[in-house]
């Protein structure tokens, strides 16, 4: 297990991300469970979300309506809950990859062997890659075992569409944490500028036509491109994707050139 | 390829504060190298230059004629390493240390690390978090001796080690000087120092004060010692001997500072019936006032 910073990195998160993962799977599991109960009330439900007032409708997401399995879980699960704690999970653990051995000293004894600083990076982003799939994916597990729960079908291809989506905005904000220190944060300040990103750009994203800001600021968002609840009825925006996976790369480009020039602190 | 570290012209400075300013050394592969200052003088930082940790301001590090920055993987797989600050994974035992770490290298041997293990009389199976600084400092010094480098740098080596684990340590690195290994060791301790090193830098607020061998910085370095004899003693016996000043006589007790052979102070004492001898080793500042001697006004 300790064949490689990468294996390293998966063992000492096996706890945590054991941890995260169970939460996620069993938050999920439990939110799909209330679809059969909200479906009987939905028509007095849409009339009473109809007469919100517009920002909580935003916040809550576009397909606001609770008379389909796609439409509650876009609104339940897919607006904020299940991105949001995959976020936490994410930008904590971009910020500790180097953060925590640089802090902790271990980083000194580590890169005075031979390995290249681009190469522990790059082994520390697959670990980031393989904790955040696996956190995802117990969450789609849980929504899966939700759904013949209540026997209720679902488009499993669309479904796939918007676990990826969300598979690329944890990573976008898990990678920019590791620039973040990267280039010399940190960890509590990459983290808390993490964080702060997450939140401001998704109020922006979803207050934004509320507010009356520019359509140009909204575009700045990442969640803009984040197709979440829509792709599990519409299918995945590859332009969408494609431009989270881009930002990614440019991240980690950041991180990489970075971390490769800079000095290590003590 | 005869040189093992060459510094040319090495600076470093963080913003403002000075690191390392200058710095010109060679040392010879084979060497066990001494490289004295009190804390903060720049040791650290030096070494941290050698690992490619920090980068220099101007001027270069070599290790083996390659390029400590330009080529740090070639240097890296011919170096131990053990750090002045040394931090471990809390969570491994200290044989997954070893094997985390032996498999960032090719060949590391495990009888060779058991073999230490044994000489340092250290467990390897208890989780790193339950050592004792002590036994921290051993796992440090066996994950830098395992891959069985040709250059060993240790910030403050056997800082935390008992005596008697220092004792099978600084066998260990006489073994290694036997088989051709070049060790760099910073220290603090001047008799450490003396003990174990051919030759010595001495570092002072960055900049080399001087490189000496050891038994030259022997023969400068000033110390203090005390004589009890059973009666009192006339001052005048003793003033004016070679090497010998600052004397002085409060009842029984003769006290002075001498420099060099103590025989000409010996043989005047001998002359009463001595009780009891008392040296004190001189502190580095001590050493340094003597490099610095008439040349340079030192700030009190």
């Amino acid at each position: 297990m300790l064949s490689s910073v990468f294996a390293k990195n998966l063992y000492d998160m096996r706890r945590g991300l054991m941890g995260w993962s169970i939460s996620i799977l069993l938050m999920n599991l439990w939110i799909v469970t209330f679809f059969p109960a909200i479906r009987e009330s939905a028509s007095a439900l849409d009339q009473y979300l109809q007469n919100l007032p517009p920002a909580f409708l935003a916040l809550m997401g576009d397909t606001a309506s609770f008379t389909t399995l796609e439409g509650f879980l876009s609104v339940e699960l897919f607006a904020f809950f299940w991105p949001a704690l995959t976020l936490a999970f994410a930008i904590a653990s971009g910020a500790g990859s180097i953060g925590a051995e640089e802090e902790s000293g271990t980083l000194d004894l580590l890169l005075s062997h031979p390995i290249p600083r681009w190469r522990l990076l790059l082994e520390k982003f697959a670990a980031l890659m393989v904790f955040s799939g696996i956190a995802i994916g117990a969450g789609l597990l849980g929504l899966i075992l939700g759904t013949l729960f209540v026997d209720e079908a679902i488009d499993l291809g669309n479904l796939a569409a918007a676990v990826l989506s969300i598979w690329l905005l944890t990573l976008l904000f898990a990678t920019l944490t590791l620039a973040l220190t990267g280039v010399g944060l940190r960890k509590g300040a990459a983290a808390g500028i993490g964080a702060g990103v997450a939140a401001i750009s998704f109020l922006i994203n979803t207050l934004g036509p509320l507010a009356d800001l520019p359509e140009t600021l909204r575009r700045v968002s990442p969640w803009h491109y984040y197709d979440g609840g829509a792709a599990l009825s519409e299918g995945l925006s590859l332009g969408n994707s494609a431009l989270l996976a881009g930002l990614v790369i440019a991240f980690l480009a950041v991180a990489l050139f970075g971390f490769q020039r800079r000095d290590l602190a003590v | 390829m005869t040189e093992a570290i060459r510094l040319e012209r090495l600076n470093k400075t963080y913003g403002k504060h000075r690191g390392v300013v200058d710095l010109d050394l060679e040392v010879q592969a084979g060497e066990v190298f001494g490289y004295l200052g009190p804390n903060g003088a720049g040791k650290t930082t030096t070494i941290r230059l050698l690992l490619d940790l920090i980068r220099p301001s101007s001027g270069r590090a070599r290790i083996f004629g390659m390029d400590c920055q330009a080529e740090p993987i070639a240097v890296h797989r011919r170096i131990g390493y053990v750090p002045g600050e040394l931090a471990l994974y809390p969570r491994l035992t200290g044989e997954q240390t070893v094997k985390h770490f032996a498999a960032l290298r090719r060949g590391v041997d495990m009888a060779w690390v058991n073999q230490l293990a044994a000489r340092l009389d250290f467990d390897l199976k208890r989780p790193a978090q339950t050592y004792s600084s002590g036994n921290k400092r051993k796992l440090g010094l066996i994950v830098a001796l395992m891959g069985r480098p040709d250059l060993l740098l240790l910030d403050e080596a056997s800082a935390g080690l008992d005596p008697l684990i220092q004792q099978a340590f600084y066998q260990i690195l006489r073994e290694l000087r036997a088989a051709g290994t070049t060790v760099f060791l910073s220290s603090h301790n001047l008799p450490e120092v003396e003990r174990v090193c051919d030759r010595v830098a001495i570092i002072r607020e960055g900049k080399l004060v001087a490189v000496q061998e050891i038994s030259s910085l022997k023969a400068k370095a000033l110390r203090r010692i005390e004589i009890v004899f059973d009666n009192h003693v006339p001052v005048a016996e003793f003033e004016g001997l070679a090497g010998v000043r600052d004397v002085s006589v409060t009842d029984r007790r003769l006290t002075f500072t001498v420099q060099g052979s103590l025989d000409s102070i010996f043989k005047a004492a001998a002359r009463h019936t001595v009780q009891n001898v008392i040296s004190y080793e001189p502190s580095l500042e001590e050493v340094f006032l003597s490099f610095y001697e008439g040349e340079v006004q030192h700030a009190v």
